[in-house]
């Protein structure tokens, strides 16, 4: 008889245990603003499983360091997509760094690139320290976001 | 007594005339990993930093939209009247100091505090310096949405000018040309030198304007305790901390738009547009948290469980011990009520922190006292001791003592923080903790059980000894729990840690008081002495381990309750002769 009922109160407790757990339920992802990207192409048309939102500009040094090699990582992995966001004074001034880049990694079907006139998308997105990288799923919620090089 | 209904009336309604909007009171902030009323995390906050105030979600209104205002407020108590001599303030009957005439005194005695010797004063004076730094640090939470002090829109280059200039400019509205002000600043002073009135009139403008924001940077910085911004990862944080540590989402917009509305609405005093920017705040901190939550921890610091349950089992104690002297059945039912009272308040209060907290309520040693203290007092009631009044005054002391005992480590563990992941997450911990204090309470009751029967000589030794049996089970099996748990974990069953010791001790000792008098002949008064002394091994185990300082059960550190264990052991030892000696002598 004791032992039963100290067998039922161990149960308890470990029920008890159990119970009170921390549940690890995140709360509900933000989906990422939805800007437009070049004419008649929108964030949200994008096919991708997983894209990647990175603000940048030529003027900024570590981005110029950051751009060849994320376009050399996307080239590689055509299930993402990469929106670069560029922050430059001008089109010009972005059109005249991305032209130095090879040619076969920056026009592909999944690298975008786009100049954020007034800093628009960047007030969306709350970005201004730069290179900021927004990471999203196919919904288009946002799962992470990285300060500084998103590939380190 | 209609005179007095009108005054408590009256009372009352001035009390509700003072309160700030309630969407500001019931606003959701980050608090010690979890998530607080506004109103709460006040009151806990203010408590934990000595300051004074009738309304603590008024006081920190008042300090995040008027700091001004807030700093010339006395509210900041220091009792020590060594530390108010060597600020060089004013002894005040009310020991009130306001933050801003504190800061003037701290600076003109800035040399002499790095000379004081490490000791109490040294800790006093830290202690008014951090209610000082958290004032600052509150009133800083919205500077960046005020409009600077000394800046109009004239002094800012035209390429930085929004659409619409109505408003004076604030730090938020020039957050995203901050990398190009402090760039243009910083070259202007490679090419012309650190003499400002050198420059051309649009770089001085820049100079000046990169001047002003980073110096309103330099104190937001220190602004973190306000966390109602949502981070781009994890838990929200300060206003402050999402700018300058660039931690903008898209969903700050919306949050910053709101604190825009209402700092500019509290300046000028429109109280409706105020009122609906901080409702929409209290919204949008509400998303994906439970409310019921928030209600059931305020409701928790509101009524202050530990306090009631202190005053109960006193004025419990006092009746019990009236019912033993005058003999009366309606104190004797007073009594009981109260014990029952007492157990199912515990009861409750361990259950709003398991809720609240999501995890088992022995996180802490604080925790842990209430938790022996309500499986003590439910055996009490189970077993039909309450019956006998000598029982329930004995259960009201003991439950007194303990409260005391608990309210003495309160003051680190009543805001709950939540603790080094190992309690939270493992199942085994859990369940190791739950019967090892379980254990615990066992022994306190063979301890007080023996501790009865040397007292009245109406307890048999197979009742204390059973007791003893209960004792021996559960913390033996609570420490082998843990042993496995350990072994899952860090992949050794038993590492010497101080608190496995200390259970190792507890079961070595009840073994040897059980098998005694199988192998020595021993008299039942020297069997009962050694049962009752468990208490002193409890006592060790339990918070004397903790003192050693090392070791992996680091929740229970704590430095306050060494004296109090030492006159403890003292006392309970000369106890136990004493009852020894009078045991002997009316056996013989």
């Amino acid at each position: 008889m004791k032992l039963k009922l100290a067998f039922l109160a161990l149960t308890i407790v470990a029920a008890g245990g159990w119970f009170f757990m921390p549940e690890h339920s995140p709360l509900p992802r933000p989906k990422a603003p939805n800007f437009s990207i070049t004419a008649g192409v929108e964030l949200y048309d994008l096919p991708a499983e997983e894209t990647w939102v990175h603000f940048w500009a030529s003027w900024c040094p570590p981005c110029v360091v950051e751009i060849p090699k994320l376009l050399k990582e996307f080239k590689e992995d055509k299930d993402k997509t990469l929106v670069l966001v560029s922050l430059d004074k001008s089109e010009n001034a972005m059109n005249a760094f991305l032209d130095k880049q090879p040619e076969d990694s920056l026009y592909s079907a999944h690298i975008l690139t786009t100049w954020d006139e007034g800093g628009q998308i960047a007030d969306l997105y709350q970005s201004y320290q730069y290179p900021e990288t927004y990471i999203l799923n196919e919904e288009f919620e946002l799962i992470r976001k990285i300060k500084g090089d998103a590939l380190k | 007594m209609m005179r007095f209904l009108t005054l408590c009336f009256l009372l009352i309604s001035s009390y509700s005339w003072a309160e700030t909007p309630s969407s500001w009171q019931y606003m959701p902030v980050a608090y010690e990993g979890r998530t607080l009323h506004l109103k709460t995390f006040a009151k806990l906050t203010t408590e934990k930093y000595n300051i004074e105030t009738r309304n603590a979600s008024q006081w920190l209104f008042e300090a995040v939209f008027s700091p001004e205002y807030s700093a010339q407020q006395k509210n900041i108590l220091i009792k020590n009247p060594e530390v108010i001599s060597f600020l060089r303030l004013k002894a005040r009957p009310d020991h009130l100091y306001s933050p801003q005439e504190l800061s003037q005194h701290f600076l003109s005695v800035k040399s002499d505090i790095e000379s004081i010797q490490d000791g109490p004063l040294k800790k006093a004076i830290q202690s008014v310096q951090m209610s000082l730094n958290f004032h600052h640090d509150i009133s800083e939470s919205f500077t960046a949405f005020f409009a600077f002090a000394s800046l109009a829109w004239v002094d800012v280059p035209t390429e930085f000018h929004p659409k619409d200039t109505s408003n004076p400019p604030r730090f938020v509205d020039l957050i995203k040309h901050r990398a190009d002000i402090k760039q243009t600043a910083t070259q202007a002073a490679t090419t012309y030198g650190s003499n400002f009135s050198k420059y051309p009139v649009h770089l001085q403008k820049m100079a000046y304007l990169s001047f002003i924001m980073d110096s309103l940077a330099t104190q937001g910085k220190g602004s973190t305790s306000l966390r109602i911004i949502p981070s781009a990862m994890g838990q929200p944080i300060s206003p402050w901390k999402s700018i300058l540590d660039a931690e903008g989402t898209p969903q700050r917009r919306i949050y910053f738009k709101n604190i825009e509305i209402a700092a500019t609405a509290h300046k000028n005093g429109h109280t409706a547009a105020l009122n609906k920017a901080l409702k929409n705040l209290a919204i949008l901190n509400s998303k994906g948290i439970s409310k019921f939550k928030l209600h059931v921890e305020s409701l928790y610091h509101a009524v202050s469980p530990l306090s009631l349950l202190l005053i109960f089992s006193a004025i419990g104690a006092a009746l019990s011990s009236g019912a033993i002297l005058s003999q009366k059945t309606l104190l004797n039912a007073a009594s009981t009520l109260t014990l029952y009272g007492i157990t199912s308040l515990l009861g409750l209060t361990l259950l709003a922190r398991m809720y609240i907290l999501a995890r088992p309520p022995v996180g802490t040693l604080f925790e842990s006292i209430l938790f022996v203290t309500f499986v003590c007092l439910t055996v009490t009631l189970h077993k039909g001791w309450h019956k006998n009044m000598v029982a329930t005054l004995t259960a009201f002391v003991c439950s007194f003592g303990l409260f005391l005992l608990a309210s003495a480590l309160a003051e680190t563990n009543a805001a709950m923080p939540l603790l080094t992941a190992v309690l939270n997450t493992q199942f085994w911990l859990t369940v190791h903790v739950l019967c090892i204090t379980t254990g615990y309470a066992a022994c306190l009751l063979t301890s007080l059980a023996a501790h009865g029967a040397l007292l009245t000589g109406h307890i048999s030794l197979a009742r204390v000894r059973m007791f003893a049996v209960w004792a021996v089970f559960f913390t033996l099996t609570g420490t082998l729990l843990g042993g496995v748990w350990a072994d899952q974990s860090w992949g050794r069953f038993w590492g010497w840690d101080p608190k496995e010791n200390g259970a190792l001790l507890l079961v070595l000792w009840l073994a040897w008081c059980l098998h005694l008098p199988y192998s020595l002949k021993v008299s039942k008064a020297m069997q009962f002495t050694l049962l009752a002394s468990t208490s002193i091994i409890v006592a060790i185990s339990w918070f004397g381990v903790n003192m050693l300082g090392v070791g992996l059960h680091s929740y229970g550190f704590t430095s306050g309750v060494a004296l109090g264990l030492i006159t403890f052991v003292a006392l309970q030892g000369l106890l136990l002769i004493y009852l020894y000696k009078r045991k002997t002598h009316h056996e013989a």
